[in-house]
């Protein structure tokens, strides 16, 4: 599975097959659903917006609650905010073919344009801010990786808001009771478990909790560093690797006990 | 005559209870000439003071930057068109890019390449991260050449540095330039 998920890293950067304009994705379409994970994804505090349309008809496979698998014209559309102002829109098609398609959308002014697939990693934001904007193989390096590609939408980031999803029987076989769990449990999961789970980065630290087996406690040694790492921009050191340039303070506050935890005394 | 059989008994199998050396194998043949061809060990194998003057260690080979060398921050050049500095092990270089050494090639599972699977090899060399995923991988590794190596080199490469004696090396971890 993990060397499947690899390749697809290694696939030439082809040209997209995304429209040029995110007027053109389906996102207008009656059938667009909205949906917000109970567990996020820190994107240095942009406000996002989320949405799925499933073919007419189809079904997600929820039957294994740890990789959902999602039918052929399935898309998802991640807007990213700030200040009010839609700076993206990252866009996920299942194609024809089986395929993850991945792009993601600039706007300007009243329209969102397809961003090339080597991204804009200096662009920057109308008060001058650099913002980057993310290239296929970044995308690739969150999402090819993990047990499922589609990371928001799933059972444990979903959280409490799972029952609502599996009452609209768009799910196929998922289990009635949401997943329950710790927020920092839960924070951790949304934001390391695409590359920390036990088939992904060649790294022994698992934060991906799972509905099988639950989640596998980190080791004391292992909290200073996820600590030392999150604590840090440093771009040779910071965790995640891409996808923020600031310090979620407010996680940090939340892990704070999670990650120091208190020493047991023995009699 | 029992003790006969006996000890004719363990004759015959002692040879097939000693492993025998695995066979080199054209792939790890490929990968060994491709690593001693490709200038590699200029900043994996580490430069160390010998009998008639500086040496590579190979009792540390490919193990990358020595762990017990502590090096001072590089000295600040003046503008101008010499930008790059090198450590004397040849294993750590200072430029625009901040400080960066190089890494242990050796399948040592905890400070090495001994978790990686072949798959996190080649995704390294195709986009220019860790494994695909992580943190760029830094001057002076001349990416932008070896991502022209065939798949097939690159499995060769791989399964050469498999069968090097793992040495527990951990590398020190890069750093950004310093701030002005």
């Amino acid at each position: 599975m993990r060397l499947l998920c690899l390749l697809a890293l290694l696939l030439p950067v082809l040209a997209h097959s995304l429209p040029q304009r995110l007027s053109e994705t389906p996102l207008s379409h009656a059938a667009v659903l909205p949906y917000e994970p109970q567990h996020q994804l820190w994107s240095d505090g942009a406000h996002k917006q989320r949405w799925i349309l499933l073919p007419p008809g189809q079904q997600v496979d929820a039957r294994d609650a740890d990789a959902w698998r999602f039918p052929r014209g399935t898309w998802l559309w991640k807007q990213f905010a700030l200040q009010g102002q839609p700076v993206e829109t990252r866009v996920m098609h299942l194609n024809a073919q089986g395929q993850w398609e991945y792009g993601t959308y600039r706007w300007q002014g009243a329209e969102a344009l397809l961003v090339s697939p080597e991204g804009e990693p200096a662009h920057r934001l109308p008060d001058g801010r650099a913002y980057a904007l993310p290239s296929r193989a970044d995308c690739l390096a969150c999402h090819a990786g993990a047990r499922s590609p589609v990371l928001g939408f799933a059972a444990v980031p979903l959280g409490d808001r799972l029952p609502q999803w599996v009452e609209s029987r768009l799910l196929r076989g998922s289990s009635h009771r949401p997943v329950s769990l710790d927020p920092a449990q839960g924070y951790l999961h949304a934001n390391c478990a695409h590359c920390h789970h036990p088939q992904g980065v060649p790294v022994a630290l698992n934060l991906f909790v799972s509905s099988h087996a639950g989640a596998t406690p980190p080791t004391e040694r292992q909290r200073a560093e996820m600590q030392r790492r999150m604590r840090t921009r440093n771009p040779y050191a910071q965790m995640p690797p891409l996808g923020t340039r600031h310090i979620d303070a407010d996680a940090l506050a939340l892990l704070q006990s999670f990650l120091n935890p208190p020493r047991s005394i023995a009699p | 005559m029992r003790a006969f059989l006996t000890v004719l008994g363990l004759l015959v199998a002692t040879p097939a209870l000693q492993a025998e050396p695995a066979k080199p194998t054209q792939q790890i043949e490929r990968g060994r000439y491709l690593v001693n061809t490709s200038g590699c060990m200029d900043c994996h194998t580490a430069m160390k003071p010998g009998p008639k003057g500086p040496e590579r260690d190979f009792d540390r080979h490919l193990a990358g930057h020595p762990q017990e060398v502590q090096l001072p921050p590089a000295p600040k050049l003046p503008e101008g068109p010499w930008g790059v500095t090198m450590a004397l092990t040849g294993t750590a270089y200072n430029g625009p890019w901040g400080t960066s050494y190089g890494a242990n090639l050796t399948p040592d599972p905890e400070t090495g390449l001994g978790r990686w699977t072949e798959a996190d090899f080649i995704a390294t060399f195709r986009t220019g991260k860790r494994m695909g995923r992580g943190r760029e991988i830094l001057p002076p590794m001349p990416i932008p050449v070896y991502k022209n190596f065939s798949d097939a080199d690159l499995k060769a490469v791989f399964a050469y540095l498999r069968t090097l004696p793992a040495i527990k090396n951990k590398v020190p971890e890069p750093q950004p330039p310093a701030q002005p």
